[in-house]
């Protein structure tokens, strides 16, 4: 077992904003580690609370919103750092993609502009190498016609692999993917993805991986958390909760895919994702779960462990491994 | 006895766009040609710049095809805006549901009124009480309540948007139904149930669909043919599960690899 | 994806809820609301008449029989306030009414339209953009004679384009949205669209407009009764009374400049204040 510290590690993180004078939890005690060169997948709908958990490594929080717990990345508190610190880690240490590279680059200045922002401290012709050979790892060869060219001639895709280059040239230790291929054509996603993937690989680099997709988190990460109203319901190895979910919300998301190689009914759950102020007591899930009980509506579970990960659910054990022909027969 | 609801000959589109002084042709569908029977479903499937969008939009007439011709249950198809006398019929032939469930519903209506609203305008011969019946049953065919009437569609849930997008399509009683990305974005585990109530709907109703998506899993779920565009041209067709289990064009093949699934790896192509 | 977390699910955020959340807000409402009352009813208060003359008193500083003193009459300058505020708001609301109304018809046949007749019109409303509002009406003075009329008719003409062009560009945002192309698929006529669909859907910015018109109007309005070609003495109102005080002032007698002017500008920063905030919330439920 690793006695090494995680590169992060997320410990009982709670978020609440206030909109209009109310304020909103959407992100309930949530913890989850990280270690170098790992990449850990936590995947989501709506209100799930991912991207937020996301924002609050980099403290991207908006201005009305009050965040409790400690998210340490190497050890040091983000939530406490003082804002040189921050502004340092942010800059060099952890590296964030968006969803929408358009809107996180400067449509009025060049890719080789955008490029050099992140080494600004190095001397002009080391900048200029780092930018050939990060455009080189993310697959774009002609990297002196690039450097010329603007954000809104580049496609999606290619524009995408320039945002990786760009916030990976300062060397980062921790990658943040917040939904980077959501707004991708499925080929240009392979590809980005595969991209993303093998660099993250060969520089060692961890990685936090958000997105809605289920099975596209599982080909790239070697862990998988699944969160629903601002909790995480299930988290392990991306091997066992892929082929062996526990929790109904897990098994509910798989089998709502449509499938591309057979047609079946798809086995769905009634009701639409909520966030977590939206909760009552008891079980986030239990208004949506076919199999909640007295107990669940009263009491929410904790994360406990079974075999080789971590679910929160009160009938996991008792329902392990027949949840999806269960499902079938309740749809 | 198997009528042709949709037949669509040789369609082109081409866009004039002016960029700093020079004027641009740009060929968003080029020579399209396909057909739909009462009661199929047929998908389009393509990425971005494949056509697809536009396809839809010259068979419900908010665009006008530059070449070729658009055929709905035997008659041709006119664009927006139509003459008086015409509004009925076209309106009668097709109906569209968009994307996007928080702009394709009229923001000040509530979800009654945008019924009653197709219904006095089509049925102008019927009564009051005959329009209730008929706004009680268009909700519980679509899945919602009577406690959605009254409401606002900034009230209401994505899934239930739509829901709410499909009864208003389906009051004006269309032969053909075009569903264009209608699910794409809503969440997963809502997406399953607008899918299972849009094939449950067709197979009830006896409904004709044009189903636009980028999704080969939706597709595969939903359509009993497909063609695949691709950049605005047909690069291939027949029935869906033919196509997915046995891919002949090679595009075909690279949409399916890329698709994400158990056991699947993204792979890296050559710039 | 709708990510209904980030952004809640929106409860009518009425103009009720909008002054209980933003205090300027509210104050600037209540600053309106008060005005009007004062416009009702507030002769109602005032022991002088408006013309009531007395030489003896003329000039005298604020006092308790003379809230806001005297002018150089020896009018009680809050009596002229008050019976100055119905004419004072008087232009401003035809000018908004006539301004606003043509305005609203003219961007929506436009944004609905499109075309040549769109473009056409975007550039006589260009010419007319051209005139400075007030030199507009100065000229309809001088062709119709002083008065409030001529000012009046003036600026309900010069404003329009301004309007026009705002709510134009938000009805062609609107226009393009599904939700129109579904109403003109299911076969509705286009009148009835732009009637039942659209407008309702930019009220909100309709109203804001109007709000704005009305504290631009305000000032204008007054400016032309100041430089003495607009509502001519001895009525009571505002911009006047301003005029009439300024030679007053010089001699060492503020208090009907510094009266009437506070009440502009105060009045024309809360209609600003309402109409901004209005623009605001129109747009974030957009």
């Amino acid at each position: 077992m690793n006695d090494i510290r995680p590169l992060l590690e997320i410990q009982n993180l709670a978020i609440t904003i206030t909109v209009a004078r109310e304020p909103r939890l959407l992100v309930r005690d949530v913890s989850l580690s990280v270690q170098a060169g790992q990449a850990l997948g936590v995947v989501g709908e709506s209100g799930s609370g991912k991207s937020l958990t996301a924002k609050a490594v980099m403290r991207l929080l908006p201005d009305r919103s009050q965040v409790g717990g400690r998210v340490l990345v190497d050890g040091r508190d983000v939530l406490s750092l003082a804002r040189k610190d921050l502004a340092r880690l942010r800059r060099r240490e952890i590296a964030m993609i968006h969803q929408d590279p358009r809107s996180a680059m400067n449509p009025v200045r060049t890719i080789g502009d955008f490029l050099s922002e992140g080494v600004r401290d190095r001397p002009a012709d080391e900048r200029r190498q780092l930018a050939v050979d990060a455009l080189a790892e993310v697959g774009i060869p002609d990297a002196d016609r690039r450097f010329a060219q603007y954000p809104h001639q580049l496609s999606g895709g290619l524009l995408q692999r320039v945002m990786i280059a760009g916030v990976l040239m300062p060397g980062p230790r921790l990658i943040l993917a917040d939904e980077p291929t959501t707004a991708l054509d499925v080929t240009t996603q392979s590809e980005v993805m595969a991209v993303l993937s093998d660099l993250q690989h060969r520089r060692g680099v961890g990685m936090v991986f958000i997105t809605h997709d289920l099975d596209l988190a599982a080909a790239v990460t070697d862990n998988l958390g699944v969160m629903y109203a601002g909790s995480i319901v299930e988290i392990g190895p991306t091997a066992s909760v892929q082929t062996a979910p526990l929790h109904p919300y897990t098994v509910a998301l798989m089998t709502s895919r449509p499938s591309t190689t057979n047609v079946e009914p798809l086995k769905t759950i009634p009701g639409r994702p909520v966030a977590a102020y939206e909760v009552g007591a008891g079980c986030s899930f239990a208004p949506r779960c076919p199999f909640a009980q007295a107990l669940c509506r009263e009491e929410a579970p904790e994360l406990q462990h079974i075999g080789d990960h971590k679910v929160a659910c009160h009938r996991a054990k008792e329902l392990a491994g027949h949840i999806e022909e269960k499902l079938e027969v309740l749809s | 006895m198997n009528t042709t609801i949709l037949e669509v000959g040789d369609v082109s589109k081409v866009f004039h766009v002016k960029r700093a002084g020079i004027v641009d042709d740009l060929v968003a569908v080029d020579g399209v040609s396909f057909s739909i029977e009462q009661g199929r479903c047929l998908a389009i499937v393509g990425e971005s710049g494949s056509g697809k969008s536009t396809i839809a939009r010259m068979v419900a007439g908010l665009e006008k095809p530059t070449t070729g011709t658009i055929v709905v249950g035997g008659k041709p198809r006119g664009q927006l805006p139509w003459p008086r006398a015409d509004r009925r019929t076209f309106a009668r032939q097709v109906q569209m549901v968009f994307q996007d469930p928080n702009s394709s519903l009229n923001p000040s209506q509530t979800i009654e009124d945008s019924l009653l609203e197709v219904l006095r305008f089509h049925h102008p011969e019927r009564d009051g009480s005959w329009r209730q019946k008929r706004i009680s049953e268009l909700l519980e065919q679509v899945g919602l309540h009577e406690r959605h009437r009254a409401v606002r569609p900034r009230r209401l849930s994505g899934g239930e948007k739509q829901r709410a997008a499909i009864s208003r399509a389906l009051a004006a009683e269309p032969q053909l139904l075009i569903l264009d990305e209608a699910v794409s974005a809503l969440d997963v585990s809502v997406q399953a149930l607008v899918l299972n109530l849009l094939t449950e709907l067709r197979s009830r109703l006896g409904l004709t669909y044009l189903f636009i998506s980028h999704d080969l899993g939706v597709v595969r779920q939903v359509s009993d043919d497909a063609i695949v565009m691709r950049q605005g041209v047909v690069v291939e067709r027949g029935a869906t599960q033919a196509i997915l289990d046995d891919p002949e064009h090679e595009y075909t093949r690279a949409l399916q690899d890329a698709v994400p699934r158990p056991g699947w790896k993204p792979a890296r192509r050559a710039l | 994806m709708t990510d209904i977390a980030v952004a809640p699910r929106r409860r009518t955020l009425g103009l009720g809820r909008l002054a209980s959340v933003d205090p300027i807000f509210a104050v600037a409402l209540a600053v309106i609301g008060l005005l009007v009352l004062l416009a009702v009813v507030g002769p109602l208060l005032c022991p002088y008449g408006p013309d009531d003359v007395d030489i003896l008193n003329a000039n005298q500083p604020p006092s308790a029989v003379h809230w806001f003193g005297t002018d150089a009459l020896g009018r009680d300058v809050f009596t002229r306030i008050v019976y100055g505020a119905r004419l004072s708001l008087l232009g401003p609301a035809i000018v908004t009414v006539v301004a606003t109304v043509s305005g609203t018809a003219l961007a929506i046949t436009g944004a609905w339209r499109g075309g040549l007749l769109d473009r056409a019109m975007v550039r006589v409303l260009d010419v007319v953009f051209a005139f400075p509002a007030l030199l507009f009406a100065v000229l309809a003075v001088a062709v119709l004679g002083t008065g409030l009329v001529a000012p009046t008719i003036a600026l309900s003409i010069a404003y329009i384009p301004y309007i026009t062009r705002f709510l134009r560009s938000v009805a062609i945002g609107q226009r393009n949205l599904p939700y129109i192309d579904s109403a003109e698929l299911l076969g509705f006529p286009s009148m009835h669209v732009a009637r039942r669909h659209l407008l309702p859907n930019i009220r909100l910015f309709i109203i804001a407009q109007a709000t704005l018109t009305f504290g631009y109007a305000l000032i204008d309005l007054a400016a032309i009764s100041f430089i003495g070609l607009g509502v001519q003495p001895p009525a009571a109102e505002w911009g006047l009374m301003v005029g009439d005080g300024a030679a007053a002032l010089l001699n060492g007698y503020p208090w009907e400049v510094a009266a009437a002017g506070a009440f502009i500008v105060i009045v024309v920063v809360a209609f600003n204040i309402v109409g901004e905030r209005l623009t605001a919330l129109a747009e974030a439920r957009a």
